[in-house]
């Protein structure tokens, strides 16, 4: 194996630090979009007008038995004639662009189903309390019951989350360059490609464990 | 139901709509009716598509600059479309794209002009219109210069490589079987693996586009051994692509093109291009000027070169010159140059999937089922580590590198021998080989944490009551411990298995032919995307249903009678 | 028959049992007791070896349970045991419950492990029950079914681990009273238990435990007509008064 040099490192660090910037614009956009839009689908699936909640369902069922390649060609087909509509031609890089409407959408429907786990298991007795204080329904909900839920399910979403920044490497569907791909397109320029896979594989483990583990403590200290 | 929060439904509606409407009805396309030309002065930016390795056409050369034979014509209509339009400062985007996106890319409006390595033919111009030739090419053979083969009925009995799923591995194929040749075809998984089985001694013949040939040549260790032979009988041509229906921009694209060619300022580039030393790594192709491109040259055009019948259903098919973007869902069951239907494609991608997403499951079933035991061992501190290292290993690196590990680096880190003998065996095996492992590595760290979570939420005593009876410990987990903890897996374990399908798609990455790489590959072909991916998205639905109805009817089948998850009893 | 012999225990620095020695002789019914968190279901979960202890030595019917040679398997084998939480395996029938160890570890045939778990069965009562599921039957027949699955191995001796206070009050004597038949037929029994009527009735010897030590080894008559220890003073007070 030919070990990388340090003037080719000097050269291959920017490529890969803005790559690595743009896998984690991708991955903090998605995260807080998910999460919002998560939200407020997992609040519609639990709606009692019926086909309120089974639009929400549908929607949530139909994007997790879609593979995410799918849904990322998919969105990177649709969004360009979207972003056309309603920015008229504007937009930079409709790769970037079509990859976070996708990651948002596609991870919204994981989120949800968390969100909604994490309100089902609040105690009917907490929602009736909130009631009997005179709160509104809606008002229990934002008040009483979302901030418990939200607690409960804190370290199920930073996990989430953990998964999110993994499958981002797959917008090297098409083409963009996050880290994954700047590592690839570097390698596979230089004849690196087996020293720059095992660099990306060993950044991206060092990232997604570290951040596990933190997770994992933070469960553990709240179970405490 | 518990909770209502829909007090202010409009918004949330709205949102919905706004959503869901756009993909419902994604394809009024953006032909504004003054054309690419008024889009282009109104906004003052042009997005050109480029290849990122289609050498010499379009690629990168250093530092990510792109360069290339149709790039220069690329930036000469650029020119002449600031000239038209007076517009000196015009931004110029490049937008990098694949041969399964670049019909679609411009037919939607996200590339004004893409010029790269684009073949003219039937299908594509019912997406998209194609300038004047920029490049002809034909299917030709490589071989060694002193092997004395020199036409195509020399090849007769021999054994021929090409690559897989090129246009000439189609031709390939028809002419074996239309003129009885009896060769025997090998199809490797890409250009330079095709050569090495060449020059290996493995096939006598390389049979691939002349251009395409030139260029593995330049990259021999001594190009003057191999010789490019075959007359050029079966042509394509290269253009670039735009629009439909403006006739405007596809006036202006052609003039500069045929100015070019017939200025001579053409032929310089391309001697530039095809006969000089190019980055990024100063190889000569060493291609002189071919019949058909002195022809073209001579005479500019936009013929493709397809057989007639092709033409005709063009013709056919022709009028319907309505603007923006033509459903036929017919495509499915068009034929295809090979001769079965697109769905037939689809089909088989759907039984590769299929296979490979059971055979990983196997795997890793087994895998996680060992390792999730190994994990619940506290007696045997070594066995619990050697499982977490697992886990953690496999669980925080993305699928798609480990993909990659295995397909790319696996090979060159094994011992040369077998490494090489991983490269020998055929494209698909290998594909099917590395995507097989790494899902089944990857779900099984998974599996491994559902299990271990299962063990760990059975009561203690239950284990100490195998114990008691004098049963070893390997027989507590068999009869007393895995009965109960694979029925409260079964759940978290279907979602690890429609998992398991759905990462299989990421195996489209390194070209293993399974559901999601055919649609893309039906959107190459037949550049009709949006049937190719509601068709696909069908299947995997489809797929999702059947399991999760063969898994409620398995959960009904070994419930345990009165028996709710693992608590206390 | 069970011999412990000073042996100590500790989870880290936490003290679990302290220099404890006892001696169940063949035929004895010894009922261990004291407040919660004493150490006695520690202590007899080492007399088989499901709880690893530190210093000392427990030797059943001649076999050290320490001793890396001996297999614990074939001891534990010999050794009943009945838990708080029954421990029946919900995924098979109380039959099945019954036969699988006979089949598996003794190496009986299916036939005769059968028989022997129906007669058992009778003896409990229990025959019609014998293709229920654990789930659907109630927690006091789930112990005896747990006794007789015990007895299915021939035992030499029979450990319980406070084997009523899962259940409900109206279930309690009818365990009790397979547990009183037994000591009456002569099994050698350790009992750890907070039935002191039972204690009283068919024990032979009272050992009283506090904080992980053995404060008492004293005949049943003596220890409940005056014990030596305040604090076995103040636990059957306290017991009584409820």
């Amino acid at each position: 194996m030919i070990l990388l040099e340090s003037q080719h490192w000097t050269s291959v660090a920017p490529v890969l630090l803005s790559g690595l910037w743009m896998t984690a614009r991708i991955a903090l956009i998605a995260i807080v979009v998910g999460i919002l839009w998560g939200t407020l689908l997992a609040a519609l699936r639990l709606s009692r007008i019926r086909w309120v909640s089974w639009l929400a369902a549908a929607y949530v069922n139909l994007f997790r038995s879609v593979p995410l390649v799918m849904v990322i060609l998919w969105f990177f087909l649709v969004v360009p004639q979207l972003m056309h509509a309603l920015f008229g031609n504007t937009v930079e890089d409709i790769r970037f662009t079509s990859a976070l409407v996708a990651f948002s959408l596609f991870e919204a429907a994981y989120y949800s189903e968390i969100m909604r786990a994490g309100i089902l298991s609040i105690p009917r007795g907490q929602f009736d309390a909130g009631l009997a204080l005179g709160f509104s329904r809606r008002e229990t909900m934002r008040i009483i019951i979302l901030p418990q839920a939200f607690r409960n399910m804190l370290p199920l979403l930073l996990t989430q989350a953990v998964i999110l920044f993994q499958d981002t490497s797959l917008v090297y569907v098409i083409g963009l360059s996050d880290f994954f791909g700047s590592a690839y397109k570097i390698g596979d320029r230089d004849g690196h490609l087996v020293e720059m896979m095992l660099i990306a594989g060993t950044v991206y483990f060092l990232i997604s464990f570290m951040a596990s583990q933190w997770v994992a403590r933070l469960q553990k200290k709240r179970i405490r | 139901m518990l909770l209502t929060v829909l007090m202010n439904l409009k918004p949330l509606w709205l949102l919905i709509l706004g959503i869901i409407y756009p993909c419902l009805l994604p394809v009024s396309t953006l032909q504004a009716d003054g054309g690419t030309l008024l889009k282009i002065k109104e906004s003052k930016v042009i997005t050109l598509g480029h290849r990122e390795s289609s050498m010499p056409f379009s690629y990168y050369g250093e530092n990510q600059q792109v360069i290339g034979y149709s790039h220069v014509f690329a930036l000469k209509i650029v020119e002449a479309i600031k000239n038209r339009l007076n517009l000196p400062d015009l931004t110029v985007r490049l937008m990098p794209v694949t041969s399964a996106n670049r019909i679609t890319l411009v037919q939607n409006g996200t590339v004004d002009l893409e010029c790269g390595s684009t073949t003219n033919n039937a299908e594509r111009r019912k997406q998209v219109a194609f300038s004047n030739s920029l490049f002809v090419v034909s299917t030709r053979f490589m071989t060694r210069s002193n092997s004395g083969l020199r036409d195509f009925p020399d090849l007769v009995g021999k054994t021929v490589v090409t690559t897989a799923g090129t246009t000439s591995e189609r031709l390939l194929r028809r002419m074996n079987d239309d003129k009885k040749m009896g060769m025997n075809i090998i199809s490797a998984k890409d250009h330079g693996e095709s050569f090495l089985i060449l020059e290996t001694g493995r096939a006598v013949a390389f049979m691939m586009d002349d251009a395409l040939l030139y260029g593995e040549r330049a990259k021999a260790k001594n190009p003057q051994d191999w010789a490019i032979a075959g007359p050029p009988v079966t042509l394509e041509a290269y253009g670039c692509t735009l629009r439909k229906d403006d006739p405007d921009f596809r006036r202006l694209v052609n003039a500069v093109v045929t100015r070019m060619m017939l200025s001579g300022e053409a032929e310089r580039i391309y001697y530039k291009w095809f006969t000089s030393p190019i980055p990024p790594k100063n190889l000569n192709l060493d291609f002189p000027l071919s019949e058909p491109m002195r022809l073209l040259y001579e005479e500019p055009n936009d013929t493709s070169f397809e057989p007639p019948d092709e033409s005709e259903k063009v013709a056919a098919t022709a009028d319907s010159t309505t603007k923006g973007y033509q459903w036929n869902w017919g495509i499915l069951l068009t034929r295809t140059p090979s001769g079965d239907t697109y769905l037939q494609w689809l089909l088989e991608g759907l039984q590769w999937t299929v296979l490979l997403s059971l055979s990983a499951w196997c795997l890793a079933l087994l895998l996680g089922l060992l390792l999730g035991v190994m994990r619940t061992a506290e007696s045997k501190p070594g066995l619990v580590m050697v499982a977490k290292a697992y886990v953690e290993i496999f669980r925080n690196i993305p699928l798609l590198v480990q993909l990659f590990c295995w397909y790319f680096v696996l090979p060159e880190l094994l011992p040369e021998a077998w490494g090489q003998a991983f490269k020998q065996w055929h494209p698909l095996s290998q594909q099917f080989f590395a995507a097989w492992l790494c899902l089944s590595l990857f779900t099984a760290a998974r599996i491994t944490e559902q299990v271990r979570t299962a063990i760990e939420s059975l009561p203690p005593g239950r284990k100490n009551a195998g114990l008691a009876l004098g049963m070893t410990l390997p027989q507590v987990y068999r009869y007393v411990l895995l009965p109960v903890a694979l029925r409260i897996t079964l759940p978290p374990l279907t979602s690890e298995f429609l998992n398991i399908f759905k990462n299989s798609a990421v195996a489209t990455t390194i070209g293993f032919i399974e559901l999601s790489r055919q649609a893309q590959q039906l959107v190459d072909y037949t550049a009709q995307p949006y049937e190719a991916f509601i068709a696909v998205t069908t299947l995997y639905l489809l797929i999702n249903v059947l399991v999760m109805l063969a898994m409620r009817h398995l959960e009904t089948a070994i419930r345990i009678p009165r028996f709710t998850s693992g608590g206390k009893s | 028959m069970i011999s412990i012999r000073n042996i100590s225990k500790y989870y880290g620095d936490f003290r679990v049992l302290f220099q404890c020695s006892a001696e169940v002789d063949k035929g004895e019914v010894v009922v261990v007791c004291g407040p919660s968190g004493s150490g006695k279901s520690t202590l007899i979960k080492c007399v088989n070896a499901l709880e690893p202890f530190q210093k000392g030595e427990i030797v059943v019917d001649g076999v050290s349970v320490r001793d890396p040679k001996t297999n614990l398997n074939l001891l534990r084998a010999r050794v009943g045991m009945v838990f708080q939480h029954f421990e029946l395996f919900p995924q098979m029938t109380v039959l099945d419950n019954l036969c699988l160890a006979q089949v598996k570890v003794l190496k009986r045939s299916r036939a005769e492990a059968e028989e022997k778990g129906m007669r058992l069965l009778d003896r409990v009562g229990l025959r019609d029950q014998a293709l229920k599921y654990p789930g659907q039957i109630s927690g006091g027949q789930q112990q005896r079914v747990a006794i007789s699955r015990a007895l299915c191995m021939d035992p030499i001796c029979m450990l319980f681990d406070e084997p009523t206070s899962a259940l409900d009050p109206e279930m309690i004597n009818e365990v009790l009273d397979v547990m009183v038949e037994l000591a009456k037929e002569g099994m050698t029994m350790m009992c750890v238990t907070h039935e002191m009527g039972f204690a009283r009735r068919v024990a032979d010897r009272v050992i009283f435990m506090d904080q992980g030590q053995i404060l008492e080894d004293s005949p049943s008559a003596d220890f409940f007509a005056a014990p030596k220890s305040e604090r076995a003073v103040q636990f059957l007070s306290r017991l009584l008064s409820r």
